[in-house]
């Protein structure tokens, strides 16, 4: 029988050290996954990944197990977030063309140029993927982690209400918003994305 | 049902999180109310965005490589956080302890103005009783030990030119001045007592005297008048 995240935490406190690693290897692909929807960018979402759960190990013993394990893990790397976004606020270097596009939030490999791209099947779906990504990007960041845990974290709605202590009226008030403005953008971006494709298409052939 | 419940009731639908009486609620509601059906579709619409966003399987696995970590952990974590009640109570001490050790001492502040200099001096202990040496002017005391008992003299003088005159309430006014002057006099002394403590008290001693024997002659002469 698999062993309960729970039980794992009380083994590791009882002085297992590997019953951490379990319990890292259970959540390591979900965090990311979190991590890297929130802020798009592989790279550093897989440090702040790793630092969430090195955070998780420091202060595993001051985890007082009224909540659930995994909800604490959540508060910990929306924090992780939260702290890497004021730092980018902050000061960072960045292409003119970005803020005029309003991408300033794009990952960087897609900021560089979509050199790499991967094989050509894959590139619709890429490009799905960076509509879906950039259109989450221009959401208020509060809009952006209520869908996040939603759709693909989810989450129950009573869950995300204690993780983020709001009653679960305003997160579900919270979702639509962040839904509604979602397809506005959305729509808004598909008339622009007749024109850009084309244009990227001629860019692309004289490279 | 209002707008605002609607939304709340189409989230949950658009999760699958709707019970029997909650859907009809919000069917009633949107057979009702145009706007609610629009947004019912963008809402479906933008989910349907959202579901083709599919990441990658991270391509690697982590473990802990557990180290020596540092044994402060901040004060938030031993105040509110998971340090057992006894390690709380002895960082809420210790905390008390700074706290006080600084209004305390602040407390304690004393500023002190010495010949033009000011100093101000900051101590954890409060300030004890102390010896401090003056310097006396011995000329200075001398001068005014004469003027207290020229006075004492003057006084005693009217005292029996009052007698004399029969005026008896002067004659109490000027044994009160009397008192008042040696009172004067034994203050000077203590101001001073911190050098040459014989000399005063040989000096007071005599003055204590003298006054003593020109009351007895006035007590000797009011004797003699009586008689």
């Amino acid at each position: 029988m698999k062993p309960t995240d729970e039980g794992l935490v009380k083994r590791f406190l009882e002085g297992d050290q590997n019953s951490f690693n379990l319990l890292m290897w259970r959540w390591e692909k979900p965090l990311y996954h979190f991590i890297y929807r929130m802020i798009g960018d592989q790279e550093e979402a897989r440090d702040l990944c790793q630092e969430s759960f090195l955070r998780a190990y420091r202060s595993l013993r001051g985890f007082k197990q009224k909540a659930k394990f995994s909800s604490w893990l959540y508060k910990i790397a929306i924090n992780q977030c939260h702290s890497w976004g004021r730092k980018r606020k902050r000061a960072r270097v960045i292409s003119l063309s970005e803020i005029a596009r309003g991408d300033e939030y794009a990952p960087r490999e897609e900021r560089e140029g979509a050199s790499n791209s991967p094989v050509e099947g894959n590139l619709e779906r890429r490009e799905r993927e960076i509509m879906v990504r950039q259109a989450l990007a221009r959401l208020p960041e509060k809009q952006r982690l209520v869908i996040i845990l939603k759709e693909y974290q989810e989450l129950k709605f009573s869950e995300i209400a204690r993780l983020l202590r709001c009653p679960v009226s305003t997160i579900k008030s919270r979702l639509y918003a962040g839904l509604v403005a979602m397809s506005s953008i959305l729509a808004s971006s598909a008339v622009q994305q007749g024109k850009s494709a084309r244009s990227q298409n001629m860019g692309g052939r004289q490279l | 049902m209002k707008c605002k419940e609607s939304q709340r009731l189409l989230v949950s639908w658009l999760y699958g999180e709707l019970s029997d009486e909650e859907r009809k609620q919000m069917e009633g509601h949107l057979s009702r109310c145009s706007h609610c059906r629009q947004a019912k579709e963008k809402i479906q619409q933008a989910k349907g965005t959202l579901e083709q966003w599919e990441v990658e399987e991270p391509s690697w696995k982590s473990v802990i490589l557990p180290g020596r970590e540092p044994r402060w952990r901040g004060w938030y974590y031993w105040l509110f956080g998971g340090a057992t009640p006894l390690r709380r109570a002895a960082a809420v001490a210790v905390m008390v302890a700074v706290v006080g050790l600084v209004v305390f001492s602040l407390l304690n502040l004393r500023v002190s103005y010495a010949g033009g200099d000011v100093s101000v001096g900051l101590s954890l202990v409060p300030p004890r009783s102390e010896v401090v040496r003056l310097a006396v002017d011995q000329e200075a005391l001398t001068q005014e030990r004469l003027m207290v008992q020229e006075e004492t003299l003057d006084l005693v003088n009217k005292l029996m030119l009052a007698y004399h005159q029969k005026q008896q309430e002067d004659l109490a006014t000027a044994l009160q001045r009397i008192t008042a002057q040696w009172q004067l006099l034994r203050r000077v002394d203590l101001e001073y007592i911190g050098d040459g403590f014989d000399t005063i008290q040989q000096q007071t001693y005599r003055d204590l005297q003298r006054t003593n024997q020109l009351l007895n002659l006035v007590l000797t002469s009011a004797q003699e008048e009586k008689k």
